[in-house]
């Protein structure tokens, strides 16, 4: 992973390691990478971010913003607000922050250092070092290292290369093409996008998978369609660019897209990522099921279309054939009239695994009503949504008690927010839901 | 040296400086232990831990660890030649479990490898054959077996039953209070550095002083043949107090056996399960009280969930007991406080020190009295505090300052405390999805070890020829800018910029047998006995001087200059000159905190110097969905004394106050039947974020002398102000209790997760109907 190589190769050791598993982002670093014809700049969190994905792009440690002789604004202003306590922390919210001001975000500075953990400070000289210094022009001497890096990237030519090392080997095509002949002969390798998921199989589980196929480098997975029927996203568009582009027509997911894992995590992770991992609490599958979303499989040269409800199966099984490979996720448009009602559930605000994900869309079609974290799959409940009935959603799940929340807790919120969907005029629905 | 000219820079007491490590902090250049260069030949360890339930190890096979690449050694209880053991006050936890574990994962051997990765794979090829020995993890099971880590303490004062007998009102309640995981970001690590010159071990600790002992009992060396030393933490909180022995014990055993250096970083998820956490409680209580709210008796059961072992709990439940009456004088009283052992992790100190969950159950005590009786539950809390009825403490103290009711009603205007209240009130009545909710709530809580003898420090002062000065103490930095104090402290004493006084990093060959950086203390008792080593240097000085100009006068230190009569030279050049005079510039000072002792036979002394007060309004929303619920105003008024530096005072108060907000809300530690830890890394326990702040966060010191003569009549602010969070608690209750009726509050336990806030929104539904 790039954390390792950065401090035990590079004995560059700002950036710390706190959890190693994504969560506190004491590791984050400035990735730099050709999206397009620009440079997207994205904080990331290097202890699972995989070395191979780092082709074609540039990083930025906190070693390289300034110095003690002439500190990066950024730095400057943490000092200037008291934003550090212990210390430990503070390379990393300085790198998100920095990647705040070279992608120009426009979101709030808590959503940006979201997910950056500091347990010392109460976050606030943070938010106002940040806030004072959003629009500050960088440094000469780091302007120069940007410069430098992003005349290379955009020359660069990323992908298309295969490493054999003695724990197993890794594929990085660069074409649909090539993926489509690898995912062929090699029908048992594990694919891999942003590695948010898997990055954790190795760095806790400490799985070494012998065989990896990344969809990082493919150019036509990259790509964002809009026509007048559907978005298309490429299966390994990040979802730091799937938000803007859903967000267009569905304004409603902005809490859902702002919640979603932090900034590193949607800098990374990938909807088809996701999606194709199978997971019962992903984020990305009840909000796409809602909108009736469908899924493009791969295998070959054959293409099938697969309804995203009827591609979960069960609990770690897929509608996928054993060399077949999710292309692109396809969502619908917005329908006139449509409503939409998306909410997520957990413990804490921002970066935390969901306990319940509703989503609910109506249109003149009909009513889709999907969860996720109430079955072993993201689901639809059906009879619900025959019935109109809130309570009627004992029949359609049986949730598990687990360390998140008990089986009761879920069902009580899924038809809380059921009724509200369903009955938005009652008043106050938790005192009619007792009686 | 050039700002010597600029008198405002001359004296940094008192003002808002900058963290001495910040610089270094944002430029990634602050060195922790894991950024330092290892040595050549420097092997990395894993703990390899037990099976995940409380097991009879009926045999262990470690072949393939030992095979496995890489691998150097394998180090179990056998091959420790002294004490096997972890218990800093007890001996009654093996450092490596051998026949039987007590907990679920307790380590079991530890592995030294080339590389860390080596050393983590290796450690999880252990094969056990073990028995499963019952699990006793709820409170009904650790009360049902009722078995005690230390004897129970009770403290009493008047008769409780006879006047809770005669009481025109009773109230009877229980609270569950959560646990809460430090999540320090820096995990436990420490670099063992073996030499035939003896040991050196840098240790991420607030307790080198232990550790140093600790490992003296591993290996049967003498304390002088150690030397722990630790230049800053990264983050504590308690954390770091006992349980950082525990790392430095396993890398110390394998450096001790390979004589090479070894270092272990505890993975994240081995951190969380292997150390301790804040102690749960269990609170049953009972007040009597009038119709004004007065209370007039009232006992208090406290059941402390202790873990496995003894660690600092007898400590923690003491000041649990302590504070179980926060500010509230209550004339006759029983507080009973069990230190059950459970098989989970060692419960340990953490911020607040049982505290905080002593001071939880009164505050929902006080809110029921005042809903019971249709008041404000500030006026039942001013009703109730000290020095309205009596001032007498139940453990014999008094109660002497009189900071809190003018520090409440300070607040109460300043956050117009009465007036949203009422808006939030009516507001409710016709509330939708959301609810809101308001609640002021003090803190008065007591500063000292409570164990005596723990209440002293040491300090080494050197000043150098070219008249820079340097200051140890045995006091630790993980962040709370202690060393920064410290240095104004001095700097202030010879008059001289900061920039002239050095802290270097704590050591137990500079400065022996110090006390933990720990209970707030670390000003206090550092911060004095560098006084007392500046006091010894300038006494010296001043004869210096007065012999050299041949008068009588005082010298006066200022500006960078030194003053005598008419006579007046450079600091520096006073330092030079002293030199040449043959006086020695270096010094040590010691303190002792007068006049407070506690006899735990009798319950009754003066355990504490003195109070720090605080108060807080929060005000809270919830989502009567979902539970959901999050803070969006916080007024904080806190009582630091006199601040020494401004800056760092705010930025406890306002972490503090983060932190317990999150461990009243969010932040839950879940167990299985079998007392395995499932919430074991930031994926699954969560601590507040950014977006959690609230959106309105303010934050004033209530401007106060210490009575007591401390540092800069300045006082302690480490712990306290977690306790401002408790408003947070009371204001959910607040939003839910309307639904209940008149009269209504609701059960709420801690922390206040979206299920238990949907819980009581359900039962408080219910209620009404």
């Amino acid at each position: 992973m790039l954390l390792g190589w950065l401090r035990e190769h590079q004995q560059a050791r700002g950036t710390k390691e706190g959890c190693n598993e994504g969560d506190c982002g004491a590791c984050s670093v400035v990735l730099a990478r050709k999206q397009g014809e620009h440079i997207d700049y994205q904080p990331v969190n290097a202890c699972i971010f995989p070395l191979a994905n780092l082709d074609g792009t540039a990083i930025f440690s906190v070693e390289d913003f300034g110095n003690r002789q002439a500190l990066h604004p950024i730095q400057q202003a943490v000092v200037d607000e008291h934003g550090s306590q212990c210390g430990f922390c503070t390379p990393g919210f300085i790198a998100s922050m920095v990647a705040g001001q070279l992608g120009k975000v426009e979101h709030s500075a808590e959503v940006q250092i979201a997910g950056n953990l500091c347990r010392c400070t109460g976050y606030g000289g943070l938010i106002r070092a940040f806030e004072g210094q959003r629009n500050t022009p960088q440094p000469a001497a780091f302007r120069a290292k940007l410069d430098a890096a992003e005349s290379w990237i955009k020359a660069s030519d990323a992908g298309g290369f295969e490493c054999h090392g003695t724990t197993g080997s890794i594929y990085a095509p660069s074409t649909l093409k090539d993926l489509a002949s690898l995912r062929s002969v090699h029908p048992d390798a594990l694919i891999v996008a942003g590695a948010t998921d898997v990055g954790l199989w190795m760095t806790k589980g400490l799985k070494q998978p012998p065989k990896l196929i990344l969809t990082t480098y493919v150019h036509e997975l990259h790509a964002v369609e809009q026509t007048a029927e559907h978005f298309c996203f490429g299966a390994a568009v990040p979802y730091s660019q799937v938000g803007p582009t859903l967000l267009q027509d569905y304004p409603e997911a902005r809490d859902w897209f702002e919640r979603l894992g932090s900034v590193q995590v949607r800098a990374s992770g990938t909807l088809g990522g996701n999606i194709a991992n199978g997971s019962p609490i992903g984020d990305g599958p009840p909000l796409m099921i809602a909108l009736g979303a469908s899924l493009r499989l791969r295998k070959g040269e054959t293409l099938r279309e697969v309804a995203l409800e009827d591609y979960f199966i069960a609990y770690g099984k897929q509608d996928l054939a054993e060399d077949e490979f999710v292309e692109a996720v396809l969502v619908p448009r917005r329908q006139p009239g449509q409503r939409l009602m998306v909410e997520k559930v957990s413990r804490r605000i921002d970066q935390d695994i969901t306990a319940v994900l509703a989503a609910f869309s109506e249109t003149s079609v009909g009513l889709r009503l999907a969860f996720g974290g109430m079955a072993a799959t993201p689901k639809l409940a059906k009879t619900v949504m025959a019935s109109r009935q809130a309570s009627d959603i004992h029949k359609d799940f049986e949730p598990l008690s687990d360390l998140r929340a008990s089986k009761a807790y879920r069902l009580r919120v899924a038809e809380n927010l059921l009724r509200a969907f369903l009955e938005p005029d009652a008043s106050n629905p938790s005192q009619e839901a007792a009686q | 040296m050039n700002q010597i000219s600029k008198p405002e820079i001359a004296n940094p007491l008192g003002r808002a400086l900058e963290h001495d490590s910040a610089g270094q902090h944002v430029t990634g250049q602050a060195l922790y232990c894991d950024d330092i260069r290892e040595p050549a030949g420097c092997l990395h360890a894993a703990m390899g831990l037990g099976p995940a339930f409380p097991a009879r190890i009926v045999a262990m096979d470690l072949d393939a660890v030992r095979q496995a690449p890489g691998v150097v050694a394998v180090f179990t209880a056998a091959d420790i030649p002294g004490e096997n053991n972890a218990g800093s006050v007890v001996h009654d936890e093996p450092l490596l479990a051998s026949d039987q574990t007590s907990y679920a994962q307790q380590p079991l051997f530890v592995v030294a490898a080339e590389t860390r990765d080596q050393a983590r794979r290796a450690a999880r090829l252990a094969k056990f054959e073990a028995e499963e020995r019952p699990a006793a993890v709820t409170y009904d099971q650790i009360v049902e077996r009722d078995e005690h880590v230390m004897p129970t303490l009770e403290v009493v004062t008047g008769d409780a039953e006879a006047a809770l007998a005669k009481a025109q009102h009773k109230l009877e309640g229980r609270i569950e209070i959560g646990g809460q995981e430090h999540m320090y970001l820096e995990g436990q690590i420490a670099l063992a550095l073996p030499s035939p010159d003896g040991l050196r071990v840098v240790s991420s600790t607030q307790h080198p002083t232990e550790v140093q002992e600790m490992l003296g009992h591993l290996l049967e060396l003498s304390s002088a043949e150690i030397t722990v030393e630790v230049r800053r933490m990264g983050g504590a909180f308690g954390g770091k107090e006992s349980q950082a022995a525990h790392t430095a014990m396993m890398a110390t055993l394998a450096a001790y056996h390979t004589g090479r250096p070894v270092k272990l970083r505890l993975d994240r998820d081995d951190d969380m399960v292997t150390t301790g956490k804040r102690h749960d409680f269990r609170v049953d209580y009972r007040l009597g009280y009038d119709d004004s709210g007065r209370v007039y008796a009232g006992t208090f059961d406290l059941a402390a969930r202790c873990g496995h072992s003894a660690d600092l709990s007898a400590a923690v439940c003491d000041r649990a007991v302590f504070h179980s009456d926060n500010a509230y004088f209550i004339p006759e009283h029983r507080i009973t406080s069990h230190r059950y052992r459970s098989n989970t992790v060692s419960n340990t100190a953490y911020r607040g020190f049982g505290g905080p969950q002593g001071m939880v159950a009164i505050e929902r005590a006080m809110d029921q009295i005042a809903a019971r009786l249709g008041k404000d539950p500030l006026d039942v809390r001013l009703e109730n505090l000290y020095g309205r009825h009596g001032d007498i403490a139940p453990y014999g103290m008094q109660v002497k300052e009189r900071v809190l009711e003018p520090l409440i009603r300070q607040l109460e205007v300043s956050a117009d405390y009465r007036q949203r209240r009422a808006e939030i009130e009516a507001a409710n009545q016709s509330a939708g999805r959301y609810r809101r909710g308001i609640a002021l709530t003090p803190v008065k809580f007591g500063i000292s070890f409570t164990i005596s003898f723990l209440n002293q420090a040491g300090a080494l002062l050197n000043i150098y020829k070219d008249g820079s000065i340097l200051i140890n103490h045995g006091g630790t930095e993980m962040g709370q800018g202690l060393y920064l104090k410290v240095a104004q402290v001095v700097a202030h004493q010879f008059g001289v910029p900061l920039d002239m006084v050095k802290i270097s990093a704590t050591r137990t060959d500079k400065v022996p047998n110090t006390s933990p950086t720990a209970a707030s203390s670390g000003t206090d008792l550092n911060g004095a006995a560098a006084l007392a080593a500046c006091k010894t240097l300038k006494q010296r000085l001043t004869r210096f001087l007065q012999q050299k100009f041949e008068t009588d006068a005082l010298p006066l230190f200022k500006d960078g200059r030194v003053l005598i009569g008419f006579h007046h030279m450079s600091y520096a050049e006073m330092a030079r000159a002293a030199w040449f005079a043959r006086i020695p510039l270096s010094a040590t000072g010691h303190f002792a905190t007068p006049g407070i002792g506690w006899d735990a036979k009798t319950g009754k002394g003066r355990p504490f110097f003195y109070f720090a007060h605080g108060a807080a309004v929060s005000e809270v929303e919830i989502d009567t969905l979902t539970g959901a619920n999050r803070v969006v105003r916080a007024d904080l008024l806190h009582d630091v004394g006199q601040s020494i530096n401004p800056a760092i005072d705010l930025g406890q108060i306002e972490g503090a106050y983060i932190q317990g907000m999150g461990w009243l809300t969010m932040e839950q530690l879940v167990f299985n039947d079998k007392g395995q830890l499932l919430t074991h890394a930031p994926s699954t326990y969560k601590i507040p974020t950014a977006t959690d702040r609230p959106d309105v966060l303010n934050i004033t010191l209530y401007d106060n002398k210490n009575p007591e003569a401390t540092v800069h009549r300045s006082k302690a602010v480490g712990e306290p102000p977690f306790m401002l969070a408790i408003s947070v608690h009371s204001a959910l209750a607040h939003a839910i209790s309307g639904l209940g009726g008149p009269g209504y509050w609701p059960d709420l336990d801690a922390p206040a997760t979206a299920e238990e806030v949907l819980r009581c929104l359900d039962a408080a539904n219910a209620a009404a109907v």
